[in-house]
Parts: C-alpha cells; structure tokens; sequence
C-alpha cells in the first residue's frame, strides 16, 4: 500500500514537473555549461563530452567482421549509414568485455561508431569544473580531463583522441 | 514299687494300714465288750432268775408262815402275809416264766415246780379253812401228816436244782466272760502293741521315704526356684527392654500412623490433582481437536496463501515486464533527448528552445528511468517477498502438515495421557482407600501394641512379682529343707 502510495507520488511530480516546464517561458541566457554522459568500462565509470557525440543508441545489432584492430567489434547500421564500431574500453585499454557492449555512440568529426557497456545518465556542468588530471597517461592518454560529479572526480573520455588512432 | 509312690499315696496307704489295725483292734475291743457286756446281762438274768426263783421260796415260805401263824393263834391277822404274797406268788411265777423263756431246763423246773406249788397253795388254803372250820386240831392234823412239808421240800429241791442250774451258768457265764476279757485284754493290748509298732514302722517309712523324697524334691525346688529366680531376673530384663522396645515401637507405629496419614492425604490430594488433570487431559484432548482442526483451516488458509503468493509473483513478473518496457521506453526516450538535445545543438540558435525541451523530455526520461529501476527494485522486492513468503508458507505448510501429525500425536498422547492420568486416578485412590485401610491397620496395631506394651509392664511386674515368689520360695525350701534336714540346712 505505501509502494503503491510512493509510485503514485512519484507520478503526480513528474507529471507536475512536466507540466510546469512546458508552461515555462523561455529561460535567459545561463552561464557557460558542458553536457557529459555518465558511461561505464571496464568497470569505471568515466564521462563523454556530448559535444563530440553525433548520436546515442543501444542494442544495436553489430556484426563482427575479421580485422587486425583489437577493438574492432564490427559494423552496425546507423541511420542508412555502414559505421565501424571500436570498443572504447579497449581503444582506452581496459581488457576486452566478456559480452558485446549494448551502447553505442557516434562521433559527430568521424564515421565511427563507440560501444561500452554501460550508460547511467546525462549531466550538465559548469565548464570551470572541469580540470585537467593529474594522471595523463591513464587511459592511453585519452583521460587528460577530469569532473567532479557527486563527490567523485570521473575522467573524461577524450572521444576525438580516439577517434584519431583509427 | 513305694518309692513310685505318691506322697498322698504313700499317706493314704499308711494311714489305711494303721486304721485298718487300729480297727481290727477296735472291732474285737468292741466284739469282746459286747460280748462281756451280753456276757454280764446274761449273768445279771441268771442273778435274776435266781433272785426271782428265791423270792418265789420267800413268798411260799410267807404264805406258809402265814397259815402257820393263824392256825397256831388263830388270829386273822396273821393271814395278812398269806394273803398278800398269794397275789404276788402269782406274779412272780409269771415273772419267772418270761424270764426263764429262752431256757428249756428252767422251763422244766417251773412246770415242776408249778403242780407243787398249786398243791401247796391248795394244802395251806385247806388246812386254813379247816382252822376256821374245825380248829387247831385238825388244821394241826392236817400240817401234821407233813404233806406240806413234803411239798416245800419238793419246791426247795426244785429250786436248789433251778439254782444250781443257774450257778453252772453262771459259772460257764463266768468264765467265758473271764476269757472274753482276756481276750479283749490281749487283743487290746497286742494289737495296741502291733498297731503301735505297725503305725511307728509305716511311720518310719513314710517319713524315711518322705525325707528322702520330699529332700530331693526341696534340692529340686531349690534348684527350680534358683532357675527360676536366674528365669525371673532375665524375664524382668527382657520385660522392661520389651517395654521399652514396646514404646519405641509404639511411637514408630505412632510415627507410621501420623505417615500414612499424611499419605493418604497426598494420595487424595493425588487423587484430586489427577482427576483435575484428567479433566485438563480431556480439556487438552478437546483443545487439541479444535486446534487440530484450526490448524487444518490454517493449512487450507496457508494453501490459499501459497496460491495467492504465487499469483503476487506471475502478477510481479508480469508487472515487471511491464515496467521492462516502460523502462526501455524511458530509455529510448532518454536517448532520444540526448539525441534531441545533440541535434538541437547542432541547430545552432534556432535549436536552443528546442534543447530546453529536449532536456525537459531527457529529465522527465531520467526520472521515469530512476523510477522504473525503483519500481524494478520494488518488483524484485515484492517477488523475493513472495518467494520468501512461498517458501515460508511452504515451511509453513510443511510445518502445519508436521504440527497437524504432531497435534495428532498431541492428541493420541492426550488421549494415552487421560487413560493413564485415569489409571493414576484409580492407583491413587486405591492407593487412598489402601493407605487409609492401612491407617486403620495401623492404629489398630498401635491399640494392639499398646495392649502389648500394658500387657508388658504388666509381666514386668508379675516377673517381678514372680521374682518376689521365686526368692520366697526359696527362703521356703530352705526353711523346708531345715524342717526335713536340719544338718543340709546349714549347706
């Protein structure tokens, strides 16, 4: 009764939520903000700039193809384009996923396509909150940037560093 | 043979032996008396007859004197004594013919003597009438021809004869009586001697063989009141140990009594408490029924539970995959925004209000997101709530099925339970009814014992009295002993 009672609550707020963002007016002009996904490989939790994003899918079929590239998954249709797809915990180092990783996304300077295994969520955060690491050459030096979000100081997956090794 | 003798045997026969003497002595003592006494009456009946025999003489000799008297004087006077002893010639011939009846000679003298006397009265009658007649000489004639004389003569020859008979009587009288006296004498005085000496030796016998006998009797005496003084002692002892063994006994039956007693009370009270948990067995049995069928109700109940469980869980993994889809909805729409938003970035200016919606839809995707995996959390809760709940409604299944065989243990232990607490109740009670027939037992063993103790001090006190009894009778056989044997007095 009272899980029945939280879930209906909790319907009632998005629903109030939803109806008080669309009967707001435009918002003014904010201060300078970066959009990032909270990502999981190979079992850390890192951060994509969306900048460099063309598109964000999942469960994609990705057929595998013979290729001297380790990373190399295989190809996967994308919006009536044929696009390679490289683990990005591979391309990073991290060893290879036991299972064929659900998400993908496509880098918007490149026709390629980025599979890892987990997606958590999309942030915002202010561009003064990103710092350069310390560690620069973890991740094969892809990891040069840092965010603090919720108290954990997450790596930035520099995609278009990757992207260039292929 | 005497020595086997009793001593009232042994008295009895002396003393019949000495009056047997003593009467034999008596008897002809008294035979030889009777017969001087008869002796002396018949000797005093001859002195009679002779007297009498004398006196008829006399009388005759009267009247003849009489006769002669009035025919010499011819006075009437002189026949006074004529006629007095003519009366009393009369008698005393009577007389003499009782006296002399029991002898013939005698007999014979009288009638002799009777004719002579008729003629002699008849000669004096005549001659006194020829006196009175015809005078003195006639009746002087008439005397003279000596007829009277001869007549007197005749009578005097008949009466020396009578006397003569009477004295040889008299003298065979005589010396049967001397013998007789001797007799009596000599028999007095032997068998007075002989009595004597018999009396003196059975005497010496029966006191020699009643010392000998009585003595050994008072040794045995002696020795028996010495036993028995020894018997008495210990009979005091064991009498007053009995008595006291009597009292700890009866105050052990006392104590017994007082503990039967409180058992017969616990075995009420056993009684009591048994039937109440008879009727609490029944009580429980009944409980036990009723919960036996509660707990079948329960099992049908937790059946239907299990059933429900079981529909809470299809129903969840249903609801599951629903939210599955909502969820991949949500996260369809979620990259749907971000792409939005990429897109709308991409746009440039123009996309910027659409980036705000896009983000709107994003977070509106995040939250039914966060709130799908909630919900998934709570689906996943409620299934392993309804699995631990199966599960548990299993076990508690199972264990209804285990508490419903065990109830029925329960209750065929109840049952067993009232049957014994029954037979408990009957043991109890008989346990009741033996202890407070026992308690009787008992206190009529304490009544008894009492008796006995009673009966105890009193065979104290007549062992004491006994003992009191044994030493008087020995100071009396020693005195006895004294009495018989002066010399063994002194040992």
């Amino acid at each position: 009764m009272i899980q029945s009672t939280l879930v209906a609550d909790r319907a009632a707020a998005l629903r109030a939520e939803f109806d008080r963002q669309f009967a707001a007016s435009p918002a003014a002009a904010a201060p300078v903000r970066d959009r990032l996904l909270v990502v999981g490989i190979g079992g850390d939790t890192l951060l994509l700039r969306l900048s460099h994003i063309a598109g964000l899918f999942a469960g994609r079929r990705i057929v595998p193809i013979p290729s001297a590239a380790a990373s190399l998954l295989g190809i996967t249709g994308l919006r009536g384009a044929i696009l390679p797809v490289h683990s990005l915990g591979v391309a990073l180092g991290f060893p290879p996923a036991a299972a064929t990783p659900r998400w993908l996304v496509t880098l918007a300077s490149a026709p390629l396509a980025f599979a890892f295994e987990h997606f958590h969520q999309h942030i915002e955060i202010a561009r003064d909150r990103i710092v350069p690491r310390a560690d620069a050459d973890r991740g094969r030096g892809h990891l040069r940037e840092a965010a603090l979000v919720d108290g954990d100081n997450l790596a930035i997956v520099n995609l278009l560093s990757v992207a260039a090794q292929f | 043979m005497f020595n086997r003798w009793s001593l009232g045997r042994k008295l009895g026969a002396g003393f019949a032996v000495a009056g047997t003497i003593l009467l034999a002595v008596a008897l002809l003592g008294y035979s030889s008396t009777v017969s001087l006494i008869e002796n002396d009456r018949q000797v005093a009946h001859s002195r009679l007859i002779q007297a009498a025999f004398a006196a008829l003489i006399s009388q005759m000799k009267d009247v003849e004197t009489g006769q002669r008297g009035y025919v010499i004087t011819g006075n009437p006077a002189y026949l006074e004594p004529y006629e007095t002893a003519l009366g009393e010639i009369k008698k005393s011939f009577d007389n003499l013919r009782t006296l002399t009846g029991d002898n013939s000679a005698q007999q014979q003298h009288l009638n002799a003597m009777q004719p002579l006397i008729d003629r002699k009265l008849a000669e004096l009658k005549r001659v006194i009438e020829l006196r009175k007649t015809q005078g003195f000489g006639p009746a002087a004639a008439e005397i003279g021809n000596n007829l009277g004389k001869d007549l007197m003569d005749q009578l005097r020859a008949v009466v020396v004869a009578s006397d003569q008979e009477a004295d040889a009587l008299l003298a065979q009288r005589a010396r049967a009586a001397e013998t007789s006296a001797d007799w009596t004498t000599a028999v007095i005085l032997w068998g007075s001697i002989a009595g004597a000496a018999l009396v003196a030796l059975i005497g010496w016998f029966i006191v020699t063989s009643l010392t000998r006998q009585i003595g050994a009797a008072v040794q045995h005496v002696q020795s028996s009141s010495s036993e028995l003084q020894a018997a008495a002692n210990q009979q005091a002892t064991g009498a007053r140990e009995q008595a006291t063994a009597m009292t700890e006994i009866a105050t052990t039956i006392r104590e017994l009594l007082a503990s039967s007693r409180q058992i017969a009370e616990s075995a009420q009270s056993v009684s009591h408490i048994a039937e109440e948990t008879a009727n609490g067995a029944r009580t429980g049995n009944g409980t036990v029924e009723q919960a036996t069928d509660a707990i079948g109700g329960i099992r049908r109940q937790v059946d239907q539970v299990v059933t429900h469980m079981l529909d809470l869980g299809k129903k969840s993994q249903e609801i599951g995959g629903i939210v599955e889809i909502v969820s991949e909805l949500a996260e369809q729409t979620n990259i749907l925004a971000i792409n939005a938003t990429i897109e709308a970035a991409g746009a440039g200016e123009q996309g910027r209000r659409f980036t705000v919606v896009a983000d709107e839809i994003r977070k509106l995707a995040d939250r039914v997101g966060g709130s799908t995996k909630e919900i998934r959390r709570l689906i996943e809760e409620v299934r392993s709530a309804a699995n631990t709940t199966v599960m548990a409604t299993e076990g508690g299944s199972k264990a209804v099925d285990a508490g419903s065989r065990h109830f029925g243990d329960v209750a065929t232990s109840f049952t067993q339970i009232a049957g014994l607490v029954s037979t408990t109740t009957e043991a109890a009670r008989e346990i009741e009814l033996s202890t407070k027939q026992q308690s009787t037992a008992v206190e009529q063993v304490n009544i008894a014992i009492s008796n006995a103790a009673q009966a105890t001090k009193e065979l104290e006190a007549s062992s004491t009295q006994t003992l009191e009894t044994a030493s008087a009778l020995a100071a009396l056989s020693r005195e006895l002993s004294a009495i018989i044997r002066p010399q063994m007095a002194l040992v």
